[in-house]
């Protein structure tokens, strides 16, 4: 249903005419929104998406548009929602190791902000560091980090959401614990934009390490990487990466095409010496990689022009699962402490309904993180199975379907 | 909705009823909870500290009456006191459940619960009665040395055990072995040293354990020789009516505490000491129990503080001289009236620590009861074996060859348990061990 | 209930309001004569005994006295109590309660100190502590799945042999139960560089409206899906009862130092917090005790509080042995730059032990010290905790009470405990004031109002502080997904309710005003 021009003209009636956008500029899926704007201000969101909600309109938010791919492709798409101009730190202070942000900063912005002080936001998601906060968010992905440190839904403190019903709601606070009422940012975070649109959020930081290294341990087959893996993740040691790298997955990484351990050494001076030593006594072939290693897999766990998958399963089996989908001919890696194999390639549907029962026989999941429109819609993309809960949710936040619609799957 | 299906539903009255400000020192954290015999092996609020605290307070406030349920709940206690060891807070605990039972023993005696006032018959007109109590341990004594317990224990006893009701056989696992003669001597046990240097002191006979430990009085004697001591057994004195208190027989309690206390003075001793960890806490609170006696609430303050526990003394003085060796693994078990209500853990650890070739292998919470208790395992035989099992999974488990207590009550029950669960390991007194050191020394 | 105010959110207010209840609300902790049962006890009674056998349910106002407490002030008594065994038994008590339309109270083991399990308007309360066995512990994938009932320490007592242990460890946890701690999203010393519970629970089974059994979450971190696990921990039982929980385990650390800094005052002490954060070191516990805490607890557990400290800071770093060596040595110039006169080293696990039972019988201490005490559990930011703490001593001196603070320093989280006397005249009324004044503190220095103990019953109106009246009715919206405001655990969490009593702190109040069973 193409939206009526009385219908846009009530939604632009919303906001002022300068934050208008050309629709050509935000083509998802081949399909060209109606209408766009990229607003300043959280109030104006709420605006322009209740507007929208008023007169039936889908809308979109937005990000650096990083994470399109995932979930199901949008079942209407009327108007985007371009949330970069929202790009204000609010409030840091470094003491608390807090920080304030509006959606639509980007994490190197933030990064760097961050960084005169010592600081960071430990999250290192794919494609890398042009993702904004919201997106971030919304699709809460992670990468090599996780299972080490905590991932971003652990480091939400709190949150400020646009709702259909023109409302901006906040949640949480500006402190490191709190359990002030339902921990609404959770539920945000990782909706993929359906039950309201991020506009601000406060998380908690973390020291930056004094010292990083990455190591590549070379162990002989894919069995003997996964053993060495664990054994260094048992040691105790001051590590903020152990990922397992099938052949494939190395080669695309630009390391040597055969399998391998990659792992990232983070701590104190005195605790990474220590621990650079333990590992070379663990692995004696142990030998420096260069750090962009982790940017490569950040990159290629973010598609363009592959299907993504990753698939959960308990740590004791990540290096069975690699070896496993390298010999089906994806390029595939596992980050260790998460339990989390990333996979890359070409695959059929079939393959991927059957790959999932085999990761929910090990108490697992597969997820398919980025793929075409076609194969989101002919496989389900998470394999959620609680419906009735997230239906009833959407109907509190969302009743009218205005927010990203389709994306969690029909009626969604 | 008052539930009123008893007849009689019972107040607390009289003097002893529990002081708001012993009950208003609870607040409600539960910390006791996990600590509780009986919270453990039920899961259940009513069987636990806080809960029954909370009823008392309730009965106190007239809330509710001491309905049956409600008097359950309070019987199923076993004073062991372990939650007044968890208490952050200070809860007198043992207090506040004696005080509770004294009150409800002080109403007409037509109106108490027939169990209690059962139990305290017993008490008052058996245990406090040297003369009925012996008769009652000859029966016990002629049973073991007929051979007839060893008949029934034996193989061939299997069709005998098939015979007789369950809960008798269990009864009779129970009792304990009486092979000894009983110990029940008075004047000097042990001369002062001829330097003059000794300290003298005093030695509690208690009711039972002369009569059923004869051997941990002749080992205590001989270890405070040991370390220096002129010991005495005054004429006169008795049972110490720690069971009269906890089954709320004040009168009795407070009576027998009279009388120990005076022949106990008359000693002219610089410490009374007591081997039976549930009489020297008793001993301990004279005070307490006798404050409302304006004639003995001070003369009963200061006996308390004379008293003393065999392996406190002992272990505060120079015991360890001279010791030889006892190769054996031990096992202690904390009996509650030592660890939680005199608060004494150390001494006996410090104790077997001292003697060479000694492996103490602790068990997991050793301070738990083991569901002795006083009458407790005849009362509550169920819940009693049902802690008594948890006990002996956790004794078996450390591999001890001796178990040692330091309580009568805690050795018949460990004993049974022993026998029971078919375990090849002693049950002795810690003194006793000390003791063979010291002999083994020489 | 908080004002609607989208037109969206208001959707669903009408079905609620069909499930309101008509029964009478039993804030009956009053006399047992004036307590009459609502229309059905009978047969509300027999379908549940029938369903959960006898045994496990109790009725009799003798029995079910000992469930209307936690350990708050707040009492009221239940309708039902019953002990699950399964999770069926909690999907058939839950059905059978709504069939009635009872409310459905979960309850672990009653140590709350915000009201939560204390049954405001009665019905059923699901006592879980028959639940309690650890059902599995997978060392190599550092998980644990447990029944809601067993005890935290239960759990790290399991684990411990294992070289693991469940991160999450409030000061009650050798009572408090798992399920509780994921209903109230609990912290502890070592939240600080942890994280509270929900970054420690995998997944969940729930039973939610109509007895339905529901998964949320997983095995593994990230499972895929909206993150109902996330938003379920920390609901206080208002959205469902939990059945089983899968928590992820930490190894534990290598080394570990503990110190105690000593300072003159709560103020220096205070400084010193953000001296070390500053540094870049996070401790995982970073502790305040004060003059009055220690004078309590010193006497009682000897572990070498010096008595006329002004406060003391327990600190804990841990990992590497040279990593602790370092960060060891920085925090000890940190202190000592704010000011520590003195700083202790514990040396064997002994002594560690010891200086952190003051910690674990610290607010217990206070209770055998005053006839009564009021605990409070604000969070400010790190670095106005010297001001705060300032404001806290002068207005609890403004008031005339004898204040003891012991608490997570490093994360914020303050714990005034105000002393008084209910018998008093005015005391309570007093407190409350002078309660509500440090919470104002703590607002007003952008913090929250409370850290980890939760908004239970006693703190439903500092809500109103800090969320708008939108935010409030977007929280609500998530209990109405789940199936409205009445079904489980009324009047908690939200300002407002059918039934719940009103106005700040009143239940509190009356709670006290009950007499001896409260402190
Ligand atoms: C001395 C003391 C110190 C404390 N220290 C701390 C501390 O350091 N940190 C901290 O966070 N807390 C602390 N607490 C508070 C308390 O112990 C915790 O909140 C604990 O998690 C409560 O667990 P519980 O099993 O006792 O729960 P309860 O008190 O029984 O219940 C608490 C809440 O959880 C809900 N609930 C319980 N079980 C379930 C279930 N299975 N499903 C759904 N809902 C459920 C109840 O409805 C209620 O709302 C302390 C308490 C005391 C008394
Ligand atoms: S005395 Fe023992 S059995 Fe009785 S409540 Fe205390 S811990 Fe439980
Ligand atoms: S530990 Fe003490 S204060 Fe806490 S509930 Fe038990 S008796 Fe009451």
């Amino acid at each position: 249903m193409t939206p009526t021009a009385t219908d846009l003209e009530h939604v632009r009636h919303a906001l002022s005419s300068d934050l208008e956008r050309s629709p050509q500029h935000y083509v998802l899926g081949g399909v060209t929104p109606a209408i766009a704007f990229a607003p300043t201000d959280p109030s104006e969101i709420a605006a322009l998406v209740h507007a929208a909600d008023e007169v039936g309109l889908a809308v979109a938010p937005l990000g650096a548009r990083t994470a399109t791919a995932v979930g199901r492709p949008l079942s209407r798409y009327d108007v985007a929602l371009d949330l970069r101009a929202l790009d204000r730190v609010i409030e840091y202070v470094p003491e608390d190791l807090v920080v304030t942000v509006q959606a639509g900063v980007t994490l190197t912005t933030l990064q760097t902000t961050l960084r005169e002080h010592g600081q960071y936001l430990p999250t290192d998601p794919p494609p890398g560091d042009e993702v904004t906060v919201g997106g971030l968010l919304a699709s809460a992905r992670s990468g090599a980090w996780r299972g080490h440190l905590p991932a971003a839904r652990d480091l939400i403190l709190g949150m400020a959401v646009a709702l259909p019903s023109g409302e901006v709601v906040h949640s949480g606070g500006r402190v490191v614990k709190n359990v002030t009422g339902f921990d609404m940012h959770r539920m945000h975070t990782g909706a993929l934009g359906a039950l309201g649109v991020i506009v601000e959020a406060t998380f908690k930081l973390t020291p930056l390490p004094a010292v990083t290294r990455t190591l590549l341990l070379p162990a002989g087959d894919i069995d003997a990487c996964g053993a060495l893996a664990r054994r260094v993740w048992d040691a105790g040691l001051v590590v903020r990466a152990i990922t397992v790298l099938g052949a494939r997955a190395a080669a695309e990484a630009m390391l040597p095409p055969a399998a391998a351990v990659l792992v990232e050494v983070a701590g104190s001076e005195a605790s990474a010496e220590r621990t650079l030593r333990e590992i070379r006594a663990l692995a004696p072939a142990a030998g420096d990689a260069p750090a962009e290693a982790w940017g490569r897999l950040r990159r290629l766990a973010a598609g363009p022009g592959a299907t993504v998958l990753r698939i959960g399963v308990p740590p004791a089996e990540v290096e069975t699962t690699v070896a496993a989908l390298e010999r089906s001919g994806l390029a595939a890696w596992a980050h260790l402490a998460a339990g989390s194999v990333m996979a890359r390639g070409d695959v059929a549907a079939s393959e991927i309904e059957a790959l999932r029962a085999l990761a929910a026989e090990r108490g697992g999941f597969l997820q398919v993180e980025i793929a075409s429109a076609t194969l989101r819609q002919a496989v389900d993309p998470t394999g959620a199975t609680e419906r009735t809960l997230v239906e009833a949710l959407k109907q509190q936040f969302d009743p009218r379907g205005t927010l990203n619609p389709g994306r969690w799957g029909a009626g969604l | 909705m008052t539930t009123t299906h008893e007849a009689h539903p019972l107040r607390f009255v009289g003097v002893d009823i529990p002081s708001k400000a012993d009950l208003q020192n609870c607040i409600h954290c539960g910390f006791c909870l996990p600590s509780c015999p009986t919270y453990i092996a039920t899961g259940q609020e009513l069987e636990s500290p806080r809960g029954r605290l909370h009823l008392i307070s309730a009965v106190v406030d007239g809330r509710i009456e001491a309905t049956e349920r409600v008097l359950g709940h309070l019987d199923l206690c076993l004073q062991c006191r372990a939650c007044e060891t968890a208490c952050p807070s200070s809860v007198p605990y043992g207090r506040i459940m004696e005080d509770a039972r004294a009150s409800i023993m002080a109403n007409a005696p037509a109106a108490q619960p027939p169990a209690w006032r059962g139990r305290a018959l017993f008490l008052r007109e058996v245990l406090a009665r040297p003369s009925r109590l012996r008769v009652a341990l000859a029966f016990g004594r002629l049973y073991t040395r007929s051979g007839l317990q060893a008949l029934v224990r034996g193989p061939l006893g299997a069709t005998i055990r098939e015979m007789l009701p369950p809960a008798l056989v269990r009864l009779e696992s129970s009792a304990p072995v009486l092979d000894r003669a009983p110990f029940r001597e008075t004047g000097t046990l042990a001369a002062p040293s001829a330097g003059g240097s000794s300290t003298r002191v005093a030695l509690l006979l208690g009711c039972l354990q002369g009569e059923m430990y004869p051997g941990v009085h002749e080992a205590t004697v001989r270890v405070l020789q040991h370390v220096g001591c002129e010991v005495v057994s005054p004429e006169g004195q008795g049972c110490c009516g720690a069971l009269h208190s906890h089954a709320g027989d004040v009168e009795t309690a407070r009576a027998l505490a009279r009388r120990n206390i005076a022949a106990f003075e008359r000693a002219g001793v610089e410490a009374v000491i007591v081997n039976a960890a549930g009489c020297g806490a008793a001993m301990k609170e004279y005070g307490h129990l006798l404050r409302h006696d304006a004639h003995w609430a001070e003369r009963a303050q200061r006996f308390s503080e004379g008293v003393r526990d065999v392996l406190e003394f002992v272990a505060s003085r120079d015991f360890a001289s001279g010791l030889g060796k006892v190769e054996r693994t031990v096992t202690l078990q904390d009996a509650c009236h030592l660890a939680h209500a005199q608060r004494i853990r150390e001494a006996p650890r410090a104790i077997l620590g001292a003697i060479p070739g000694l492996r103490l292998v602790e068990m997991r919470t050793p301070d738990r009861c083991c569901g002795s208790a006083g009458l407790y395992s005849v009362v509550q035989p169920a819940m009693s074996a049902t802690i008594l099992e948890a006990k002996m999974a956790d004794i078996a488990s450390t591999g001890a060859e001796t178990i040692c207590t330091s309580n009568p009550g805690c050795t018949i029950q460990i004993e049974a348990g022993v026998r029971r669960a078919g375990l090849d390991a002693e049950v002795c007194h810690v003194i006793e061990v000390l003791d063979e050191a010291i002999r083994a020394g020489r | 209930m908080p004002p609607p105010t989208g037109p969206n959110l208001s959707a669903r207010h009408a079905s609620d309001a069909t499930l309101a209840l008509t029964m009478a609300t039993s804030s009956a902790a009053a006399s047992p004569a004036s307590a009459g049962h609502p229309a059905g006890h009978e047969a509300l009674v027999r379908d549940l005994q029938a369903a959960l056998g006898p045994a496990s349910v109790l009725h009799l106002f003798e029995d079910i006295i000992a469930f209307e407490y936690d350990a708050t002030i707040e009492r009221a008594l239940p309708e039902v109590v019953v002990f699950p065994g399964t999770t069926a038994d909690v999907s058939a008590a839950v059905r059978i309660a709504e069939q009635y339309l009872r409310p459905v109270v979960p309850r672990g083991s009653g140590s709350g100190l915000s009201g939560g399990a204390v049954p405001l308007t009665g019905g059923v309360l699901v006592v879980l502590t028959k639940m309690n066995r650890i059902l599995e512990i997978d060392v190599a994938n550092r998980v644990a799945v447990v029944q809601p009932g067993v005890i935290n320490l239960q759990l790290q007592e399991a684990l411990a042999p294992k070289g693991l242990l469940f991160a999450p460890d409030p000061s009650s946890q050798r009572v408090c139960s798992i399920g509780g701690n994921v209903a109230n999203n609990s912290g502890g010393p070592h939240t600080l560089a942890h994280g509270s519970t929900v970054n420690h629970v995998l997944g969940l089974e729930v039973v939610l409206p109509g007895g339905r059994v529901a998964r949320l979450g997983g095995r593994l971190a990230d499972t895929p899906g909206i993150d109902l696990r996330g938003l379920f921990v920390g609901s206080e039982g208002t959205l469902g009862v939990v059945t089983e929980v899968t928590v992820r385990l930490v190894r534990t650390a290598p080394a570990v130092r503990t110190l105690v800094a000593v300072f003159d005052s709560v103020e220096a002490a205070s400084e010193a917090v953000s001296a070390i954060i500053r540094r870049g070191i996070i401790p995982v516990a970073l502790e305040m005790l004060d003059r009055e805490i220690i004078r309590l607890v010193e006497p009682r557990i000897h572990a070498g509080y010096p008595l006329d400290a002004g406060a003391v800071l327990l600190v804990e770093v841990e990992g590497l042995a040279e990593g602790v060596d370092a960060d060891g040595a920085s925090v000890e110039e940190a202190c000592r730059g704010a000011g520590a006169r003195e700083i202790r080293v514990a040396r064997t696990a002994g002594e560690r032990d010891r200086l952190w039972e003051a910690r674990r019988v610290g607010i217990g201490a206070i209770g055998a010290a005053a006839p009564a005490f009021y605990l409070l559990d604000g969070v400010v930011p790190r670095s106005k905790l010297p001001e705060v703490m300032h404001g806290v001593m002068e207005t609890s001196a403004r008031y005339g009470f004898r204040v003891a603070n012991i608490f997570h320093a490093g994360d914020g989280n303050l714990h005034p405990n105000l002393m008084f006397d209910p018998d008093d005249e005015g005391a309570t009324a007093r407190v409350l004031a002078c309660a509500e004044e440090i919470m104002r503190l703590c607002v007003d220095a952008g913090g929250a109002v409370t850290g980890e103990h939760g908004i239970g019953l006693e703190k439903r109106s500092y809500l109103e502080w800090i969320y708008s009246p939108a935010d409030l009715a977007a929280m609500n919206a998530v209990r109405v997904a789940f199936g409205g405001a009445e079904r489980f655990n009324p009047c908690k969490m939200l300002p407002g309710g059918h039934g719940c009593a009103s106005g700040h702190g009143a239940e509190a109040l009356n709670a006290m005003r009950r007499g001896s069973d409260s402190v």
